[in-house]
């Protein structure tokens, strides 16, 4: 079916096209070059009226409108749209543009599922399907796995906009093909959800196997506090580390330091660092066990682990995902050099097959400038993971937040509504393949749509995701809801309680 | 602009203002509005098309590159007629051949619309055309009584010239009046009796700019007005007929036209792009 015609300036890279109605942005179109068939993407769509363009006051308006309806060639329907490469060559999974523009006249006529359908879904198991076309429905939309493993994923939108369903979507198709998912969970939004390949831990932090400085972190020392932290660094000794009984030895360690005759000063930061191990061994004994074996060791292969963090201040939260991913990063270096026989020793992993780690709220644990320990082996595995299996997924409601560096590294990105121009910027700059155009669309994509570019996808797409069944997971919380049933709850033990009582027994 | 002539012109506003305020002034705003007949035209459903033409050139090396177009189209933007012809010569009579051009679009099209409006005046048609070229003209319009001139602006001034007038008849009636309405009905028959123009301004809703309408012939009475802008309120945006704003737009050749035009006879060298685009 004829769309409409190459107008204009033409370009190899995109054409403007005079159709007869108005395509929608994310719509892909087959350009009927000279060539061969070109695939397009409508980048922008624009509709204006001959009648209606020059109007100047509210009764010329009524009137024009009176006109332009009359009128069949009052409307113009211009589209933007950008060349994505020969059908033919995309169909095999390659992008070729063509070497000369199409010439203006050319004919564009509508993408049908034969053309698009082998593109967005290869048969191949690498590839999972995740949705469909946004503007091609009948068309299934699907991904490459192995690429977000190895090149790493960005899931950005705004709040509420589908990310977790996206995560929970991907996490599950992993784990169903015996993959390992790690989920750094910060608000406890996945524990509940239904699927038997679910592997629940509460995440701990092990104090005997963490550096000092990281110690003083968990235990919430101050920055500026260099005396306390000296202190600490003076006590942790390895005797400590190796004590039966770790905060004990701990404790009579720092008192000890604290004691010291020539550094009379010490004795009140000593002080200080024993309130802290006290609150610790109190307040945060859950997460904080001596006793435990490496945390590590908890999470099962081939499953979706949820890994709660959500009982963490950030600070230790942002410890434990740095222990985490070091050591992630440790076992499949270990892993592939066994495999590829560099290993001296003998088998000393626990990961046979490659993981991917998702790190919700990405912003707090990769904060654009300013240190954190997860930021540097989060950059470290965007860096690294490729050559060892370790894949990264990162995803953030604040991209402008995210250490941009660590951001390009993600080979793959699904961006969903985002209203903020900071963030936009952040993302253009992020991912080359993304346009300014397809950018500006961002703003009008609505619950669960997705641009979907980079690697993990044979062409950019606007998709919408399928919606996962079951507990919504990270929705907001009903609070009228919550209200009008606490409200009966509470009328009905007043009631109850009122009716135990005799009236006749009832003074005056 | 020099500070000399704002200053002068600061200086002499009251002036040069002084035609738009003093007993003369006034005398011809009241003879305007008592010239005026309220009126608020109502829709009438009618098949209006609208002529227009246009025509452009470029010399150069003493010759002429030249195009000439008229088209007839309706309302609803369906092209009724589509004339046009260019050529390469020496000094051609441009203005003449629109002319004719849009007689003979309008003679195509007399039976094919309720109403046709010439854009522009009569006055100009009989004034700058040929003697064969306005009895051509009075024989179209006579064909069916369906033919109306239209104009935005006039110059003449024939209404007040008596009361010291020194603007047009237009500038008078549009400070006079802002109801809709029309003008008392003038006659002119300085072309000849067969080649008499009536004419009025007219308004079409409140505060709208004024329009002058043209009929050839004489003894019309106001109701024959009246029809004419019941008629031509269908289908008007911001009080002129769309029509003839869409056989404008059909009917221009702009300097990239004729570049176009120039480029297809392999002639943009020997032009220059300069002198295409003016």
């Amino acid at each position: 079916m004829t769309l409409g015609f190459v107008i204009g300036e033409s370009k190899p890279t995109v054409v403007t096209a005079q159709t007869s109605r108005s395509l929608p942005i994310g719509e892909y179109v087959i350009i009927n070059s000279k060539e061969g068939k070109i695939v397009g993407l409508v980048e922008k769509s624009v509709v204006s009226s001959a009648a209606l363009g020059d109007v100047n006051n509210y009764d010329e308006t009524l009137e024009s409108i009176e006109v332009a309806a009359l009128n069949k060639r009052d409307k113009s329907h211009t589209a933007m749209i950008r060349i994505l490469g020969f059908l033919e060559s995309l169909q095999k999974g390659k992008a070729i543009l063509p070497a000369i523009p199409p010439i203006p006249g050319t004919e564009i006529v509508k993408a049908t599922k034969d053309d698009l359908g082998q593109i967005f879904g290869p048969e191949n198991k690498e590839w999972i399907k995740i949705g469909s076309l946004l503007r091609n429905p009948e068309i299934n939309s699907l991904i490459n796995l192995n690429k977000i493993v190895s090149r790493h994923l960005g899931i950005l939108a705004m709040t509420g906009m589908g990310k977790s369903n996206l995560v929970t979507l991907l996490a599950k198709q992993i784990a169903n093909l015996d993959g390992t998912v790690i989920i750094f969970d910060y608000h406890n939004d996945y524990s509940g959800l239904d699927f038997p390949k679910m592997n629940v831990i509460d995440a701990k932090i092990n104090p005997r196997l963490l550096e000092a400085d990281t110690l003083s972190d968990v235990l919430e020392i101050r920055e500026g506090a260099d005396i306390q932290q000296r202190v600490l660094r003076l006590a942790f000794t390895p005797e400590v580390k190796e004590s039966a009984n770790f905060w004990e030895a701990l404790d009579s360690q720092v008192q000890y330091v604290g004691a010291n005759p020539d550094r009379k000063e010490d004795r009140h930061s000593a002080d200080r660092v024993q309130d802290k191990i006290d609150d610790a061994r109190h307040r945060t004994s859950e997460i904080l066990d001596p006793d435990m074996s490496n945390p590590v060791a908890l999470i099962k292969e081939g499953r979706l682990n949820i890994l709660n963090v959500s009982e963490f201040t950030d600070k230790q939260a942002n410890v434990a995902l740095a222990y985490y991913l070091q050591e992630l990063l440790a076992d499949r270096k270990a892993a592939v050099n066994a495999k590829g026989g560099k290993a001296k020793s003998r088998k000393n992993y626990r990961f046979n097959t490659p993981v991917f780690v998702i790190i919700e709220e990405a912003h707090v644990f990769i904060p654009k400038n300013e240190d954190a320990k997860a930021k540097y082996w989060a950059a470290k595995i965007a860096r690294e993971g490729r050559k060892f299996g370790l894949g990264l997924g990162i995803v953030s409601q604040r991209p402008r937040d995210i250490e941009a560096n660590v951001l390009s590294q993600m080979g793959s990105l699904a961006v969903m509504k985002i209203v903020q121009e900071d963030d936009q910027r952040q993302i253009a700059s992020a991912a080359e393949s993304i346009s300014r155009d397809l950018i500006a669309q961002l703003t009008s994509l609505n619950i669960g749509d997705a641009v979907l570019v980079g690697q993990w996808v044979n062409l950019p797409a606007i998709v919408h995701i399928d919606e996962m069944k079951g507990k919504k997971i990270g929705s907001d919380q009903n609070a009228v809801g919550e209200w009008a049933v606490a409200k009966k709850i509470d009328g009905a033990a007043t009631n109850s309680s009122q009716d135990l009582i005799q009236k006749d027994l009832l003074m005056d | 602009m020099l500070n000399s002539v704002l200053k002068d012109a600061i200086k002499k506003r009251d002036e040069t203002l002084s035609i738009l305020k003093g007993p003369e002034f006034e005398r011809i705003i009241k003879q305007a509005k008592s010239n005026w007949v309220e009126f608020s035209p109502t829709k009438q459903d009618v098949a209006a098309a609208g002529i227009d033409s246009s025509f452009n050139s470029t010399k150069f090396q003493g010759a002429e590159l030249w195009a000439v177009t008229a088209v007839s189209v309706k309302s609803d933007g369906e092209i009724l007629v589509d004339l046009h012809k260019h050529g390469l010569d020496s000094s051609p009579e441009l203005a003449s051949l629109a002319s004719k051009m849009e007689i003979d679009a309008c003679q195509q099209s007399v039976d094919n619309a309720d109403l046709v409006l010439m854009d522009g005046s009569l006055y100009s048609q009989f004034l700058t055309r040929q003697k064969s070229l306005s009895d051509s003209l009075v024989n179209t319009i006579t064909k069916k009584n369906n033919v109306v001139f239209i104009s935005k602006t006039s110059n003449t001034k024939k209404q007040f010239e008596n009361l010291g007038a020194i603007a047009g008849d237009i500038f008078y009636y549009n400070h006079a009046t802002i109801s809709p309405g029309f003008s008392k009905i003038h006659e002119d028959s300085k072309f000849g009796r067969d080649m008499t123009i009536s004419s009025v301004f007219a308004r079409l809703a409140e505060s709208l700019p004024l329009i002058k309408i043209e009929l050839l012939g004489s003894g019309y009475a106001d109701n024959d007005f009246e029809l004419i802008l019941n008629k031509i309120l269908k289908n008007s945006v911001g009080g002129y007929p769309y029509a003839l704003k869409l056989a404008h737009n059909n009917c221009k050749i702009s300097n990239k036209d004729l570049a176009k035009l120039a480029s297809i006879h392999g002639l943009s060298n020997e032009i220059g792009s300069r002198e295409i685009l003016g």
